[in-house]
């Protein structure tokens, strides 16, 4: 049987019942060190709570098993315990009597905390050090550890009140209530008493807040929680009453009240008793001076009728010299118990000291001595009588003979008498011989202490400052902040503003506020109207006609045309759609609009040129713009200030340069930039060409017209109207600069229009735009070795494929620079190596995960068993990379994954497109040597 | 050009009006070659803050490309009723760092003591307003009682109608304002009714008016055309509270006879049980909960005709612009900027604020005449005053052109 292997007390208030009082029902538990599970026992059985515990003592964990859920046998410092339960949200953690047995409280309160519910607690009890016990038997130089108690020789860490806050507060936690369990020093095991200390000294510790606690029961949360507080702040007297029985606990009533400041003790009668034939008054449980005023009983003045149990000193003053002060009145006829109350001129808790006590013992038996003596007086009296009386009987003695004998009995009666007396006699001196001797000795030991107390005195008083200063300071404050936080809480909504509006504006303004709202009146505010600024247009232009082809553009036109209709600066404007037989909807949107000029052709005739020149036989204005169902204006001034510009500079006819959409990403955005230098309108600029210079990419960029949007002079359209199937703008414009008309382009205004294209479109339209251009042009063609350049594609995507992989590795969010940095090693790595057909697999993988259908291109190219051997496009990866790196440096100084995926289409865009303008070039000769790239460019033909 | 963009919250954790503006052109800017940095304020714990700068907290992330700084102080001046003042050398620092050559305020909440910086720096800035923050401390132009605020009276109105600031900060907060705006290269307003509105209160306001550009390419259109039967669905979506008017929108449509109808009600907030509770016996009254963007192409394939019935200074209502782009009919009470987008009977309907019965008069003509709505679905095609994102940045890169002088 273990040391703690005690019985639950759950009737006093002791560090259990405090514990197991903070506990709710149906809780789930987690116990450290339940001994044999006294408490457990009653967790589990009585409150019907899930308890898991962790005991060191093999034994005592078998005995506890028994009302646990789970226990572990183990050192608690091990934290076994942890992984074992960590998936457990406890409501309550318990270290009864456990922290101060271990070596680091602190880590053990901080990982426990982990397993608490977010409301959960941690509840607590330890042991107090600074009890005033262990300070009295310090002051007697003593500090012996005990087997059980305070000073447990099994204790290995000790905490005051303080020390125990800090350690809560150090682990996060905070306090959510807090109590202790008082023993007075005499009832510990140190047995120690106030009334054997220096009379200052007994004061000084019976004045400490805490110096009676004997163990501290604190109940821990996370942090933000409220502090509630169970230390007594006041006194409590008990009134006994007699009802014929004699005082007795259960006919006791008892009153809460302060004895600094209250002056009176009044009892309230919640029942009544009958027959009451006397009442006690119990004014505290300790020694105390005392001057009643006036005791009343039922309003009726008991002063004079007052036994108590004390030592009158000075005017009346009731001086108790023990802890349980009693005042009684005995009262003369049975009455009905109404009222007890009573007032006092003052009650000082004060421990008598020793010496005081001897004086008044002293006092009290030299009037015993007196009483004696009058009796030794009254008994010698008594013997003369009785000898007188002798004398009498002996003159009648003859006659009286009979009655001789039992006179003689009497005298030796009075002789046995006297010798008791003398005895009594000597006892009473030998008696005052032993006081004398004790005060002396007394005396001496005092004066002793007293050397011994002043030493003391210095040092505890500085103590006492200090941890005044320190502790109950803040307390208090704290106390009271907290409280009136509390009160605010509870108080209602409107309570609250109330409050919020007198704190910050004070009351006379909160008052006017009220006075206010009365008065308002419900009403919206009447404004001026004093429009915003907006660019206004004063003159309009002549009439225009727009002629856009579309097939299945719906969602476009729906946003198109009503922002065309809108256009500023134009009496009129004509709109004309050709629409190559669209099935989603496209000719009932039109019906909305009676005035647009719609007409239906069918699929199969449509061509750029024939749907446009149709929709120009339409055409009615002087000026017409060719327009694109996905295009949109920058505002409704783009069209005015767009015919402005082709005005201004006497064109025939004029384009303006694209921006992207919204939508658009990096590939699409640099290659309308790109697009824009080429053509030198990189600024805001009007580029007229009007003069034909034979090379061929010099004629190229003086001839650029672009059908997205292009103004046209009816009468010189007329005369030329477009041809072909493909680039007809562009045949256009070459054909009016050759016969010296004035075209333009213009980056003054721009039109929005992107499109987000797979990397196997691009390789289509560079294929189709590069034969029709080159045709176009007549560009020469240098003789090239085709095997060579198929090996190349191929192998180029080998190194874009492993260029991913790796790239796909990088941790992103990545600073810029490193990016560019890491990425350029990559490249460089990919160009080193050399590559095998077995690889192929993961480019397959890689690939088809960003373009279906460039994948199935490659494909193709892989099982004809194309070579692989590195070539001019596998090398330009290199200035590939550069280029997108240079275009993201203006704009971005971090990567994160979108961009990162944007760059990667960026290569892969390029390399569609590159292989594509390969394709294009030399497709005559490519279809005469691989029959098989039939099949696969009548594909990339399709609908561009 | 690099342009800064203060404003007092940023995605990924807020993402309303005010934001959705900023992000759109910031993005934009960017994808027309310009450099661009989003300087926010935050609420995280202290310790997802990296940098530290006396009583600044730093950090700097990536959100859809975009650079962001977001910054939290625990400064107690930073209450978010207040111009934070004092700027400090680290607001400099940070400016300087950024080191832009021009500043847009999407809003100044928290972030005041930044734009001082850049002024301190002769770093021009234009302003955008998206609501009345700059006028009212509580940025909603409603009393503390509820009613509609008559405008700051230099900030004396304030004091007197509504609670929060420190006696001697109304009057000031209303000064701080006017310098800012007047001191600023720009002042951008979202409609008409913003303006006026700013300038009732502050007498010399000068603005441009730059609508909200939607992005079209996520709308689809509402082609639906009407016979003289069929049954119109009306949708109602946003917040569920007064002053959105759902209470007005349950009372008029319970007292209509005709009930060849379907109400669709999408949203949540403080009236939700009220909703439920009026509509439990209603079969052609449907609640769905709230809903969300991605929602959006739904709601405009479900219905007909949208209610917009504000009871409170509406200021360019984002689903108002996007039903029109779709098409699709809007019924709005008289309040704030909806006047501004509809025409009464000929791209929409108009009714009195929070008048029950004349909503249930519109209904009710719009119910018992279907066919009417093809001829305002046509209208509205013809009067459209709905911009693109494009066409939005567009017109702010113009003024920031201006400011910049190129």
């Amino acid at each position: 049987m273990s040391n703690y292997d005690v019985s639950l007390d759950l009737d006093s208030r002791n560090s259990l019942s405090l514990i197991i009082s903070r506990i709710s029902k149906n809780s789930t538990i987690l116990e450290f060190g339940p001994a044999n599970g006294r408490m457990t026992k009653y967790l589990k059985e009585t409150l019907d709570c899930t308890v898991y515990a962790v005991e060191l003592d093999k034994d005592a964990a078998k005995d506890a098993s028994e009302f646990c859920e789970d226990i572990l046998v183990g050192d608690i410092g091990k934290f076994d315990w942890l992984k074992k339960y960590q998936n457990i949200e406890f409501d309550y953690i318990i270290f009864a009597d456990v922290l101060e047995h271990l070596y680091d409280p602190q880590t053990v309160l901080t990982k426990a905390k982990r397993l608490l519910k977010i409301d959960g607690s941690v509840l607590m009890s330890l042991p107090n050090i600074a009890h005033n016990a262990i300070i009295m038997d310090l002051l007697d130089d003593k500090f012996t550890y005990r087997k059980t108690g305070l000073l447990d020789n099994t204790h290995i860490r000790f905490f005051t009140k303080n020390t125990l806050e800090e350690l809560i507060t150090k682990c996060g936690l905070e306090i959510a209530f807090e109590t202790a369990s008082y023993e007075d020093p005499s009832n510990t095991e140190f047995k120690n008493n106030y009334a054997d200390l220096d009379g200052p000294i007994a004061n000084l510790l019976s004045s400490r807040v805490f110096g009676e606690a004997y163990q501290f029961i604190f109940e821990a949360k996370h942090k933000a929680h409220l502090l509630e507080t169970d230390f007594f702040q006041e006194d409590l007297a008990s009134l006994y009453i007699d009802t014929g029985k004699g005082f007795n606990e259960l006919e006791k009533v008892t009153t809460i009240y302060n004895s600094q400041s209250d002056k009176v003790i009044s009892f309230k009668l919640e029942k009544d008793f009958h027959n009451v034939t006397a009442v006690r008054i119990d004014p505290l449980e300790m020694d105390l001076s005392l001057k009643v005023k006036i005791l009343t009983v039922n309003g009726i003045d008991e002063t004079n009728n007052i036994n108590h149990n004390a030592v009158i000193i000075g005017s009346n003053e009731l001086k108790f010299l023990n802890n349980d002060p009693q005042l009684s009145i005995n009262l003369d006829a049975p009455i009905t118990l109404r009222s007890v109350v009573l007032e006092y001129e003052f009650l000082t808790k004060s421990y008598t000291t020793k010496d005081e006590k001897i004086d008044l013992q002293t006092q009290r038996i030299s009037s015993q001595e007196q009483q004696l003596e009058a009796k030794d007086a009254q008994l010698q009296s008594q013997g003369q009588q009785l000898e007188a009386k002798d004398a009498q009987l002996q003159s009648q003695g003859q006659q009286l003979e009979a009655k001789d004998a039992q006179l003689q009995s009497q005298g030796q009666q009075l002789e046995a008498k006297d010798a008791q007396l003398q005895s009594q006699e000597q006892q009473v001196a030998k008696r005052e011989e032993e006081c004398a001797l004790s005060v002396r000795l007394n005396i001496e030991h005092i004066n002793n202490l007293e050397q011994h107390a002043s030493n003391l005195m210095l040092v505890i008083e500085a103590m006492r400052l200090r941890n005044r200063l320190k502790r109950l300071a803040p307390l208090a404050l704290k106390v009271v902040l907290k409280k009136m936080h509390f009160k605010i809480k509870k108080g209602n909504e409107i309570r609250r503003k109330v409050f919020k509006y007198i704190h910050i504006n004070g009351v006379l303004f909160s008052l006017k506020q009220l006075y206010y709202y009365r008065m308002y009146k419900y009403e919206a505010v009447k404004f001026k109207n004093t429009i915003a600024k907006s660019n206004n247009i004063e003159k309009n232009h002549a009439d225009i006609s727009i002629i856009i082809p579309t097939y299945n553009g719906l969602h476009d036109l729906s946003k198109l045309i009503p922002q065309l209709v809108q256009q500023k600066g134009f009496n009129n404007i004509e709109i004309i759609i050709i629409d190559s037989s669209s099935n989603d909807g496209t000719k009932s949107f039109f019906d909305n609009f009676k005035e647009i000029i719609f007409v239906s052709i069918e699929q199969k005739d449509f061509s750029h040129s024939y749907a446009r020149n149709l929709g120009f036989t339409h055409a009615t204005s002087e000026t017409v713009l060719f327009m694109v169902q996905d295009a949109m204006p920058t505002s409704s001034a783009w069209l005015y200030e767009f015919v402005d510009i082709f005005n201004k500079n006497n064109v025939v006819a004029l384009s303006c340069a694209q921006i992207p959409n919204a939508e658009a990403d990096l590939y699409t955005c640099y290659g309308l930039e790109q697009f824009n230098n080429f053509l030198d309108i990189s600024k805001p600029i009007t580029k007229i060409s009007n003069k034909y210079i034979s090379s061929p990419r010099y004629a190229r960029k003086l001839a650029q017209l672009d059908n997205v949007s292009c103004l046209v002079k009816s009468e010189v359209f007329e005369k030329y109207i477009f041809r072909g199937k493909y680039a007809e703008d562009l045949d256009f414009g070459l054909r009016l600069i050759k016969d010296k008309f004035r075209i333009g382009m213009t980056s003054e205004v721009s039109v929005v229009h992107s499109h987000l294209r797979s990397p196997y479109y691009y390789m289509k339209r560079a294929m189709v735009e590069t034969e029709v251009v080159n045709k176009m042009f007549d560009q020469p063609i240098e003789r090239i070795n085709l095997d060579e350049q198929l090996s190349d594609i191929l192998t180029a995507s080998f190194a874009i494929s492993f260029l991913f992989f790796e790239i796909k590795k990088i941790k992103f969010p990545i600073d810029f620079r490193e990016f560019r940095h890491v990425v350029s090693d990559m490249v460089d790595n990919v160009l080193a190596r050399e590559y095998s057909k077995d690889e192929y697999l993961l480019v397959y993988d890689i690939l088809y995960g960003y373009d279906n259908e460039i994948m199935s291109f490659i494909d193709v190219l892989f099982k004809k068993n194309i070579e692989l051997k590195k070539g001019d496009l596998f090398y330009s990866i290199h200035h590939v990379n550069n280029e997108a790196m240079n275009f993201i440096e203006d704009k971005y100084t971090v990567i994160d994954k979108k961009i990162m995926s944007e760059y990667i289409l960026f290569i892969l865009n390029t390399y569609g497109a590159w292989s594509g303008i390969r394709f294009g070039t030399f497709k005559k000769e490519y279809l005469e040597k691989f029959s098989f790239l039939n099949e696969l460019f009548k594909e990339l033909e399709r609908g561009v | 050009m690099h342009i800064l963009y203060l404003i007092h919250q940023f995605y990924p954790k807020h993402y309303s009006g005010t934001e959705r503006v900023i992000f759109g052109t910031a993005s934009y800017m960017q994808k027309l070659g310009h450099k661009v940095t989003v300087l926010t304020y935050s609420h995280n714990n202290d310790e997802l803050y990296p940098h530290k700068m006396d009583e600044i907290l730093y950090k700097e992330y990536v959100f859809e490309g975009i650079n962001v700084i977001s910054i939290k102080s625990n400064d107690l001046a930073y209450n978010n009723s207040y111009f934070i003042e004092s700027e400090s050398l680290v607001h400099q620092h940070i400016i300087k760092k950024i080191n832009p050559d021009l500043i847009h305020v999407g809003h100044l909440m928290y972030m005041n003591a930044f734009l001082n910086a850049g002024k301190k720096l002769n770093i021009p800035y234009v302003v955008s307003l998206t609501d009345f923050w700059l006028i009212c401390h509580k940025a909603q132009m409603t009393l503390d009682i509820g009613a509609l605020c008559s405008g700051p009276d230099k900030g004396k109105h304030c004091q007197k109608m509504c609670g929060g600031l420190e006696n001697e900060y109304y009057q000031k907060r209303y000064q701080q304002a006017c310098k800012i705006l007047s001191e600023s290269s720009a002042n951008i307003v979202s409609s008409n009714f913003l303006h006026n509105m700013m300038a009732h209160a502050i007498s010399d306001f000068k603005s441009i008016n730059i609508p909200y550009g939607l992005n079209f390419s996520y709308l689809d259109v509402n082609n639906n055309n009407y016979k003289s039967d069929s049954k119109i669905n009306f949708l109602f979506s946003g917040t569920l509270s007064k002053h959105k008017g759902i209470d007005t929108t349950v009372k008029a449509f319970k007292s209509l006879k005709n009930k060849n109808f379907n109400l669709n009600i999408y949203g949540d907030g403080p009236l939700r049980a009220y909703v439920e509770d009026e509509i439990k016996n209603e079969e052609n009254i449907h609640f769905f909960g709230s809903y969300s963007k991605e929602d959006t192409k739904k709601l405009i394939k479900d219905n007909d005709v949208v209610l917009i019935p504000s009871a409170w200074y509406e200021n360019n209502p984002i689903i108002l612009q996007e039903m029109i782009a779709a098409n699709i009919p809007p019924i709005v009470s008289n309040i704030g900027s909806l006047p501004e987008l509809v025409e009464d009977k000929k791209t929409g309907f108009i009714f009195e604020m929070s008048n029950a019965k004349d909503l249930k008069i519109v209904i009710e003509n719009i119910i018992n005449e279907p066919t009417q709505l093809n001829e305002i679905k046509s209208n509205m095609y013809k009067s459209y005053k709905i911009i693109t994102i494009e066409q939005q940045v567009l017109a702010y890169l113009g003024l920031y052109s201006e400011t910049l002088g190129k």
